[in-house]
């Protein structure tokens, strides 16, 4: 309730107005236009959301660490949201600088429990796959070295 | 006692006797009206337009915007809650992507993300109460965007919150309903934003199906594109069930078909009253499905499009709320 003298809840409709048309339709505008333009800056997106077709093929990116002794270790990050989708950074080795590369590499190392000391090379592999439709196994149809990092 | 309802259309009124009324001008003088299929189109979707922007302000009772904003502070809250934060601490440096709007903060310690989380769900809680609400609504806002922003910036763009953090955008830009409002009071100042956060989840939902047409076509649902999605994901209710899903004739197809369909029909099924509860149940069956069948966490999605579009939805006060007034109303009446 409004005490006498006060503006009431329903005044100014006016403003109220403008407020309503400029909110709602700056928020639709750049909604839209982040989806004309394909934009991606959390949490303005582009809602691409499943939007490729997906069929039996597929890619895989692996990263190993090769030890000293020539024993591979896959540096795939724990399972989860935030460590888990580090493997989307795998791409950014293959044009990285030296020094970034290397600063990457040894963030999976730690993550993965590996000693630097311990590996002679980090190798970032790109596999493709074709899947069985009955059984859903992979069978490997290529395989690609994209990075080699000394770390 | 608040004003009764002054947001609607402005009467017209007779001017005075004493001034001077410029007679109508002649329809020699009056612009050329253009004719054609062309301009009849641009005609009526320029009236479409101008209907819609008249529902956008018109008054619109303060439970509904009272119920809109407490649920979308439920919403954030519970996301809030339910999360351990405390994993962001574990996450070296270097596998941070700076590429977003809260790219500028820092890398917290554990004992402030956990700050940050109570600080963030009590201001949520203050907001479902109506204490200081705009306020309590803009702290839990402004914890659930740095935390949920950390939260997404591994090199994968999660889009688990972006629904909810954009409603509650919109709904950060209004005031609500304080404690001392009555339920059925009726203002423009309450009647927009329930109808602005409408407007927003269809409009993203929108998008979600047209980006599947603009980059696939009618095949992403009409082919076996829903089939090898499912093969390829990873169901919380086992490995049979996905690969019997995707194997049965047709099936795919129609979950395919059924999304697309309800994406590129939210605007429509929010416009008009009586489908927005539907819209909210068909929402929570599709990402339902998409949890049991690949283990995708949308439920963000689900309470938001459900705090919006419930409210908006149903066609008279629920009984408990009207309840609550008439008490406050003998509570007053009592102490006058």
């Amino acid at each position: 309730m409004a005490a006498a003298g006060q503006e009431s809840p329903g005044g100014a409709p006016l403003r109220e107005r403008c407020r309503a048309r400029r909110v709602t339709y700056s928020a639709v505008a750049v909604l839209l236009l982040a989806a004309l333009v394909q934009l991606d800056v959390w949490p303005i997106t582009a809602y691409r959301l499943f939007s490729n077709v997906r069929t039996a093929d597929g890619v895989s990116l692996t990263l190993w660490a090769e030890g000293l002794d020539g024993e591979r270790t896959d540096l795939r990050p724990p399972a989860g949201e935030v460590l888990g989708t580090t493997t989307h950074l795998y791409r950014q080795l293959e044009h990285a600088e030296p020094a970034h590369a290397r600063e990457l590499v040894s963030a999976w190392l730690e993550l993965a429990g590996v000693r630097r000391a311990d590996v002679a090379q980090v190798v970032l592999e790109r596999t493709t796959w074709r899947m069985d439709a009955e059984t859903r196994e992979k069978h490997e149809t290529g395989r690609a070295v994209v990075a080699v990092v000394q770390p | 006692m608040s004003a009764p309802a002054t947001g609607g259309t402005p009467a017209v009124t007779s001017p005075p006797a004493s001034l001077p009324v410029t007679p109508p001008a002649s329809p020699s003088v009056l612009p050329p009206v253009a004719r054609g299929p062309l301009a009849r189109a641009l005609r009526r979707a320029a009236s479409w337009v101008r209907a819609l922007d008249a529902r956008l302000v018109a008054p619109g009772p303060a439970w509904r915007a009272r119920w809109v904003h407490a649920g979308v502070a439920a919403v954030v809250g519970l996301r809030l809650l339910t999360r351990d934060w405390t994993q962001l601490a574990d996450r070296p440096p270097a596998l941070r992507s700076h590429l977003n709007l809260v790219g500028w903060v820092p890398d917290l310690p554990v004992a402030v993300l956990v700050a940050l989380q109570a600080v963030g769900v009590v201001a949520a809680v203050l907001a479902i109460g109506r204490v200081r609400p705009r306020l309590a609504f803009a702290v839990a806002w402004a914890v659930y965007v740095v935390l949920a922003g950390l939260w997404g910036s591994s090199g994968k763009f999660m889009h688990n919150d972006v629904l909810t953090v954009t409603v509650a955008t919109v709904l950060l830009c209004s005031s609500p309903p304080a404690r001392d409002v009555r339920a059925d009071d009726r203002s423009v100042r309450w009647g927009w934003p329930p109808r602005a956060a409408l407007a927003v989840v269809g409009v993203v939902y929108l998008l979600t199906g047209v980006q599947k047409l603009r980059h696939s076509g009618p095949g992403w649902a009409l082919g076996d594109n829903m089939a090898w999605v499912l093969r390829q994901g990873t169901s919380p209710l086992g490995e049979g069930f996905t690969l019997a899903v995707a194997n049965l004739p047709a099936l795919p197809q129609l979950l395919a078909t059924g999304a697309l369909c309800l994406e590129l029909l939210a605007p429509l099924l929010l416009l008009v009253a009586w489908t927005r509860i539907p819209f909210a149940v068909a929402v929570a069956v599709m990402h339902t499905s998409i949890w049991a069948c690949l283990g995708l966490d949308y439920s963000a999605w689900v309470l938001t499009a459900a705090a919006v579009a419930v409210p908006a939805g149903l066609p008279w006060r629920p009984p408990w709320s009207r309840r609550r007034t008439s008490t406050r109303r003998q509570v007053r009446a009592a102490t006058a």
